[in-house]
């Protein structure tokens, strides 16, 4: 049952036992956390390469785009309802209207509800999640990962899965 | 460190390569297999929609200018899955990316070739939904016209004639002797009795033997005579009633069998329209030639329309989505106004060729799209045909508006129409239009309904018919003799298949030639069809003039009484009352007379008794006079 959540949940706990810096795994968590709650679109790709040119942690991004995008599936009807408020609020249509003459600006999708709305969700969540992140990583790292690691709960043998071998080849830049 | 080395070291400029590699391999796994993903998903969306397995042979995706093309889309039918509804040869069509990207379908051009109808499928194709298939109701036109021709006995034409009018006439004149029955049975309550009209007579006798000789005796009688009169009036008067009821009873009856004695002649009338030889009567012949035909045309429509719906209702429903708000969480697009608005669907314009069993076509449709008022043009379809094997030229024409209100106007003309073999499947009416040469013209319009018609002139028409068939030989010199007709339907109702109602010269010209051959068998017909009426209608009307015949005699009786009651006792009594106030006039005249003679005797007594008491009163006074000398002073 909660299959699912034990992947990303090990993901971040293997990030937050490593060497990395509090604000690297937080926002890189953060990050993933906008990849999860925003609908897969042309926005993701930038944000992909924010993940890859900036140092911030790989790994806590993906644990951050896997557990958002669960937590996503409850958030869209708030997103939906927020990004249709906000397209059909009568003091923002001469805005929107002057926005959606650009061809460009529409490829973004800004006109669609549920794209809009948990856009707006995910920049509001952004800095928050990455402080909380960044707060809850020193007890994290001083109470929980010596337990994991007294049950060689954090001993994976990377190198053996494909996720694995990519860390090593990223670890080598 | 400088800001500048610190505000770089954010960065790790290395991570580009994987980001290019992954978008880039995303990118060319794209391209490289972009061919079988879009077969992957037009199968299966086309299946989805279809309702049954749609195979696509291959799609060949192009980037610049942005389309595909595929080949080979085979549509199973969901009723027949053994073929094919279409069967496309190949689809080019071309789409705007940008406008993809943004949620809309704009296809800038759509190039349809070889399309196939009904073709066999090479395995059997899956099922998803079953299109509803189209149901007809009622007599076919066969069975109906079957009636009209093949004349039965006039029994058998009453009983297969259904609710005859003699028979509900015959039910109203019932219901009107019921009703009189119980009417007179009400007023029959108050009747007096026989003995009761004896005792009247009697009474009467008994006053008038009575003794006049005083007035009491007399005030005594009058006062009897009067009690008799109102007891005699109330039984008049409830035998006026009675008689009336009776009367109105019969004047009710005889109304109802007035109206069915035209029963039969309506029955026959009606008959006759059915087992039609007239000119207003129902299509006959035309409807069991075309009908049949049109028939099955009609169900091909409903059944290219059931499969055609999906289809529709995706566009439409592409609009209700503008219209009203969708909830869930996918989401929509909101759309604002634009200088050069595009609808979520267009098909700017389509080109198809296709070959059907009759010939080979080519259409174009233009426009067609989710949102006309939008673009402000309607979608029109033009299809011509290129080849035909039995007609020279055929052209549709569509034109679909949905600016204002939902309008299909639909134009089709066939030139030079050769039918033929147009044989009836039935072996009660084994005729067949063999040949003619025909041209049809149909112009119809939907408008929160249909309107419009079709006109099909038919010339060097040929019938034929074994000879065996009973009413063949009549039939068959009737239809010799019919070269040229036409037939004209017109449109009506607001389902997606319209009814039709049928008119034909044909009917007119068959029976103005049968007339001519079967003329006298047909009066025969009718004289014996209205006999068997004549004969149901006094068998039903039997009873009822029995009940009328028994009022009658009910009334007379009456009337007699009442004339006895009147004459016995009501004018004797009026007589007696006259004398009795003779009689009473003459005692007191009498009594008059008397009084007065005794007041004059009376009178006369006192004038005596004065005149004696003056005489005596003179006597003495002269006797004394006499005797004194004097008078004694």
């Amino acid at each position: 049952m909660f299959g699912p959540f034990l992947g990303p949940v090990a993901k971040l706990l293997k990030a937050i036992a490593s060497e990395a810096g509090p604000w690297q795994i937080a926002w890189g968590f953060a990050l993933g956390m906008l990849l999860g709650v925003t609908p897969f679109w042309i926005h993701s790709f930038v944000i992909l390469l924010l993940l890859m040119v900036l140092r911030v942690n790989f790994a806590s991004a993906m644990a951050g785009w896997a557990l958002f995008g669960i937590l996503s599936l409850g958030l869209d009807h708030g997103s939906h309802a927020l990004g249709e408020w906000w397209l059909t609020h009568p003091g923002w249509q001469d805005t929107w209207t002057a926005l959606y003459q650009s061809r460009a600006l529409q490829l973004l999708h800004f006109h669609h509800t549920l794209m809009l709305g948990s856009w707006v969700i995910g920049l509001l969540l952004l800095v928050p999640v990455a402080f909380g992140a960044k707060a809850a990583i020193p007890p994290l790292r001083l109470h929980v990962v010596p337990i994991l690691q007294k049950y060689h709960l954090l001993r994976a043998n990377k190198a053996n899965t494909l996720y694995g071998r990519f860390v090593n080849v990223w670890r080598g830049f | 460190m400088s800001k500048a080395t610190g505000f770089l070291r954010l960065f790790r400029w290395a991570g580009l390569i994987p980001f290019v590699v992954i978008v880039g391999g995303l990118w060319v796994g794209g391209y490289l297999f972009a061919d079988a993903i879009a077969r992957s998903l037009l199968q299966s969306n086309l299946t989805r929609i279809q309702g049954a397995q749609v195979d696509v042979g291959s799609v060949d995706v192009a980037w610049q200018p942005f389309g595909l093309v595929a080949e080979q889309l085979e549509f199973t039918d969901p009723n027949q899955p053994t073929h094919n509804a279409l069967d496309i040869g190949q689809v080019a069509l071309q789409l705007d990316f940008l406008a993809l990207l943004t949620g809309k379908v704009l296809i800038e051009s759509l190039a349809v070739d070889e399309l196939q109808f009904q073709t066999e499928r090479s395995s059997l194709g899956r099922v998803v939904t079953r299109a509803p298939r189209p149901e007809r109701d009622g007599p076919s036109v066969t069975e109906r016209v079957v009636d009209t021709v093949d004349l039965p006995s006039p029994r058998d034409a009453l009983e297969r004639h259904g609710p005859l009018e003699t028979e509900a006439r015959a039910q109203a004149a019932r219901a009107a002797r019921d009703s009189a029955v119980s009417d007179v049975q009400t007023r029959s309550e108050a009747l007096p009795d026989d003995r009761t009209l004896e005792e009247h007579r009697e009474r009467l006798q008994r006053l008038q033997n009575q003794e006049l000789r005083s007035l009491e005796a007399i005030q005594q009688v009058r006062t009897e005579v009067t009690d008799l009169t109102s007891a005699v009036a109330r039984d008049r008067m409830a035998i006026d009633r009675f008689i009336d009821s009776v009367e109105s009873g019969e004047q009710d009856i005889r109304g109802a069998l007035q109206a069915l004695v035209g029963g039969p002649g309506a029955d026959v009338n009606a008959i006759l329209s059915t087992y039609n030889l007239s000119s207003d009567g129902q299509v006959a012949l035309a409807g069991l030639l075309l009908g049949e035909q049109w028939a099955g045309w009609i169900e091909d429509g409903q059944r290219w329309y059931a499969t055609a719906t999906p289809w529709i209702q995706r566009l439409q429903d592409r609009r209700r989505e503008r219209e009203s708000v969708p909830t869930g969480v996918q989401g929509y697009f909101v759309l604002f106004p634009e200088d050069n608005p595009i609808p979520r669907f267009w098909l700017r314009e389509a080109r198809i060729s296709a070959q059907t069993a009759g010939g080979d076509w080519s259409g174009r449709i233009v426009d067609l799209s989710s949102d006309h008022a939008l673009i402000d043009r309607p979608a029109t379809l033009e299809a011509r045909s290129t080849r035909l094997d039995a007609a020279e030229a055929a052209a549709l024409d569509l034109v679909w508006d949905r600016r204002v209100d939902n309008q299909l106007d639909v134009r089709f003309d066939v030139d030079r129409w050769r039918v033929s073999g147009w044989q009836i499947d039935d072996d009660d009416l084994p005729i067949g239009l063999r040949s003619a040469n025909t041209d049809l013209r149909v112009n119809a319009t939907w408008r929160n309904g249909w309107s419009g018609g079709m006109n099909w002139q038919f010339g060097d028409a040929r019938f034929g018919m074994p000879a065996e068939w009973r009413s063949g030989n009549v039939l068959r010199q009737a239809l010799e003799g019919v070269n040229r007709f036409a037939v004209q339907t017109e449109l009506s109702g607001s389902s997606v298949v319209p009814r039709t109602s049928w008119s034909s010269d044909l009917d007119n010209q068959l029976a103005s030639a049968l007339r001519d051959i079967v003329g006298a068998q047909f009066a025969e017909w009718e004289g014996e069809l209205r006999a068997e009426l004549e004969q149901r209608r006094e068998e039903l009307e039997a009873p009822v003039r029995a009940e009328l015949a028994r009022l009658e005699d009910q009334r007379r009786e009456w009337e007699q009484k009442r004339n006895d009651l009147e004459t016995e006792v009501v004018e004797t009594l009026a007589s007696f009352e006259r004398q009795l106030t003779e009689e009473r006039r003459t005692i007191e005249r009498r009594a008059d007379e008397e009084r007065r003679a005794a007041e004059e005797r009376a009178r006369q007594e006192a004038q005596e008794a004065e005149r004696r008491a003056r005489e005596e009163l003179e006597n003495r006074a002269r006797d004394a006079l006499r005797g004194g000398g004097g008078l004694g002073f």
